[in-house]
């Protein structure tokens, strides 16, 4: 098997071409252009030889056709500005989930430190060390969020033709400021699911519009009278297999441009996929089980403590029948039934990286009620301030046996009301923390579904475009050597929206038929006999049809010999009418021929005349294939 | 309302140093210094108090503080001050880490916003 490039089968296209030969395993390329046809654009080239019972492999370079495709059809080459977002936007996205990634490292440490303050007996030394984790993880997020958000706003102030960084300053001291760390992550990921959108709505776009390609080849068999039969290619021709039609191919239905895009989408959307499915839901799981513990040990401390002292004051408010302290009354309530909720949720043991939604529900439940109790916790304060002159009132209208127990009572626990309250300082922070959590589950879910978008546009035209063929010479009926193997290549563009066709090439190539070795040849010539006995009336080269049956032998490498002098020897028929008297002459004589049979010459004899001859001939056929040359 | 700031006092320069010293010993704080009274330094104090907030614990804790030195002319004060910066021109911020050694500064002709000011106190966290 051997194999070569053609580079010039159009200046477009690029197609690699072998033939697999017969016994010979020869493939001679021989490419010369003829010089007299009528339009240049339709120049025949002779490709090479194709032994007569090879066959022929069309190989494609599909992505040097599609690259071909897009700079004829004028589109502009890599580097557009899409691909370049797209480009940024994977950075981007890389800096998100790093920052993610460390994000969630933070508050897993900075779970741990929480668990271990509220534990009395942790050692100072490894307070510090859990403190100072939680801040390195804390600073690097900070790095990256600040890295992912500059190019994500670098890509917004490009479309607005704003300097890269215009705004980034600005936008990272209000982060800094107002909503610590989280407020970066925040933007970042509120700009890159945008982002994500847009690219996904251009490439939509793109894709409607884009241009629908089709490829034609078909193959022809030019015989030495000048006629041309098709030939059966399998994935380029339909019908029978004797009288084929050409099939269009119609894969190649994007640009270069948009190739490039829709791979990176995919690789972005693969990287999104990573943050839901990968590591970093194995980091929600842990932070889920680290923080239903760091639960569980701020509100166990509540549990006994809390709950008994709140029923008390209650009670002990309620007694006295007081309106004035009925507000109190009625947040301590709300405070008692909040803790209590809390106390009795349980979150769930199994939790994987398919349960978003499910997490989300979780979440936005917890959420609601961790927000109450923080509003709550935080009114609490205040609201006993105020009602601490009521209840000196209520304390003077006491007996005053009565009012020493009372007041001592009441202190006591009002004191220990603000030292639980005080208590729940940490437990606030987690109120925090949980929210920032969920908040971040919320753009892992949105991300997700921007990932989906750009993947269902991506999926139907990423399938791999095979044009190969396989041409099998044998199924060509009626071919001899020096007969040409025709091969038709058409590209034509349509456009979706206008409909408009525009032909991109239009080229062909041929391959002339060789046997290599021995081989026969059956031609027909019109000989002109001269009788070499004295018979009645003129004989002198009197036009006889004849038959040939031609002996050959094709030349590895001998170009001249094979195409030009290409002798032949055999014995040669003719139909003879050397006298009145038979009605039938044969002659059969020893023939040569030189010049793909065009010129014969030989020395036969007459059966039933009993004469010998000496003939020369030519063959019209091959004549007029070579005035057509 | 500044919530984490110390402002040294000005007419009393024993106290200041001494409320200084009692700052810098306190070994579980990142500290940062800002010098000078004029509206610069002021919204650079209102910054970082506000910054400091984000590791606040509870309501008695906090690992980061910010002292606020509107003047420094009294020669008690400034040998202080030179302990703990260096000798030669105050800077507009500095930064001593939890083991009280000066980590960062920012320089007077130097751009300031609360990233800058962030970024500092970070460098004060760092072992």
């Amino acid at each position: 098997m051997s194999g070569l490039h053609l580079p010039s089968l159009s200046a477009a296209l690029v197609c690699a071409l072998a033939a697999q030969t017969g016994p010979h395993d020869v493939f001679r390329h021989v490419e010369f252009t003829t010089s007299r046809a009528e339009r240049p654009e339709r120049r025949e080239r002779l490709a090479g030889e194709l032994e007569i019972d090879s066959l022929l492999w069309i190989d494609w370079d599909e992505d040097a056709l599609l690259q071909s495709v897009a700079r004829r059809l004028g589109y502009p080459p890599t580097g557009d500005s899409q691909a370049r977002r797209i480009a940024t936007l994977q950075a981007s996205c890389e800096a998100f989930l790093a920052a993610d990634s460390e994000l969630f490292a933070a508050k897993r440490a900075w779970l741990a430190w929480q668990r271990a303050r509220l534990a009395p007996t942790t050692p100072a030394a490894e307070l510090q060390a859990l403190e100072q984790a939680h801040l390195a993880h804390q600073e690097r997020f900070a790095s990256q969020a600040a890295s992912g958000i500059q190019k994500i706003l670098s890509l917004e102030n490009e479309r607005r033709g704003a300097p890269p960084l215009a705004g980034f300053r600005e936008q990272a001291n209000e982060a800094v400021l107002t909503g610590s760390y989280e407020a970066l992550h925040d933007l970042n990921s509120r700009a890159l699911t945008a982002e994500i959108a847009d690219v996904t709505a251009a490439l939509e776009a793109r894709l409607a519009d884009a241009f629908r390609v089709e490829l034609t080849m078909e193959v022809k068999l030019s015989g030495a009278n000048g006629d041309q039969g098709p030939i059966y290619l399998p994935g380029y021709s339909r019908g029978r297999a004797d009288a084929p039609e050409p099939y269009p191919r119609f894969e190649l239905l994007v640009d270069e441009r948009t190739r490039d895009e829709l791979r990176a989408a995919g690789e972005l959307g693969r990287v999104l996929e990573r943050a839901l499915d990968g590591s970093i839901s194995a980091d929600f799981r842990l932070l889920l089980d680290e923080l239903s513990v760091a639960l569980r040990a701020a509100l166990d401390g509540l549990d006994t403590e809390l709950l008994t002292t709140l029923e008390a004051v209650i009670a002990d408010l309620g007694a006295s029948g007081d309106a004035t302290l009925q507000p109190l009354i009625r947040e301590l309530r709300r405070v008692e039934d909040l803790v209590r909720t809390l106390l009795a949720f349980e979150l769930p043991d199994e939790l994987g990286a398919s349960d978003i939604e499910r997490i989300l529900a979780l979440a936005d439940l917890l959420s609601g009620r961790f927000t109450a109790l923080r509003s709550t916790l935080e009114a609490l304060p205040a609201l006993l301030e105020t009602t601490s002159s009521a209840l000196l009132d209520l304390l003077e209208d006491l007996p005053a046996e009565l009012r020493g127990e009372t007041l001592e009572i009441l202190v006591e626990r009002f004191t220990r009301l603000r030292n639980e309250l005080a208590v729940s300082a940490p437990l606030r922070r987690l109120v925090g923390d949980v929210q920032a959590l969920l908040r971040s589950l919320g753009y892992n879910a949105r991300l997700r579904e921007a990932a989906g978008d750009i993947e269902s546009v991506a999926r139907p035209v990423l399938g791999a475009i095979d044009l190969d063929t396989v041409l099998d010479i044998q199924t060509a009926h009626g071919r001899h050597p020096g007969d040409r193997v025709v091969l038709l290549v058409r590209v034509t563009a349509s456009s979706r929206s206008t409909g408009e066709e525009i032909v991109l090439d239009d080229r062909q190539r041929s391959f002339r038929l060789a046997v290599y070795g021995f081989y026969v040849e059956t031609r027909g010539a019109l000989l002109f006999a001269d009788a070499r006995a004295n018979l009645n009336g003129n004989q002198n080269y009197e036009p006889v049809p004849g038959l040939g049956v031609n002996l050959h032998y094709g030349f590895a490498n001998q170009r001249f010999l094979n195409e030009v002098l290409d002798p032949g020897f055999g014995l040669s028929f003719a139909l003879l009418d050397f006298d009145d008297v038979h009605d039938l002459e044969l002659g059969v004589g020893l023939n040569l021929t030189l010049f793909q049979d065009l010129l014969w010459v030989g020395y036969g004899y007459n059966l039933q005349v009993d004469a010998d001859y000496f003939y020369a001939g030519i063959n019209p056929l091959v004549l007029g294939e070579l005035l057509r040359k | 309302m500044l919530s984490n700031t110390l402002i040294l006092p000005e007419s009393d320069a024993r106290l200041a140093v001494r409320l200084l010293a009692d700052a810098i010993d306190d070994l579980d704080v990142v500290l940062m210094l800002i010098f000078g009274r004029d509206e610069r330094a002021e919204r650079i104090v209102h910054w970082a108090d506000q910054l400091a907030n984000k590791t606040k614990i509870g309501d008695t804790h906090n690992l980061r503080h910010v002292i606020w030195v509107r003047r420094d002319d009294s020669v008690l004060l400034g040998e202080k001050l030179a302990e703990i910066v260096g000798p030669g021109d105050l800077p507009s911020v500095a930064v001593l880490d939890f083991h009280d050694k000066l980590r960062h500064r920012i320089e007077p002709d130097a751009p300031v916003d609360p990233l800058t000011l962030e970024l500092a106190f970070l460098e004060g966290h760092r072992r």
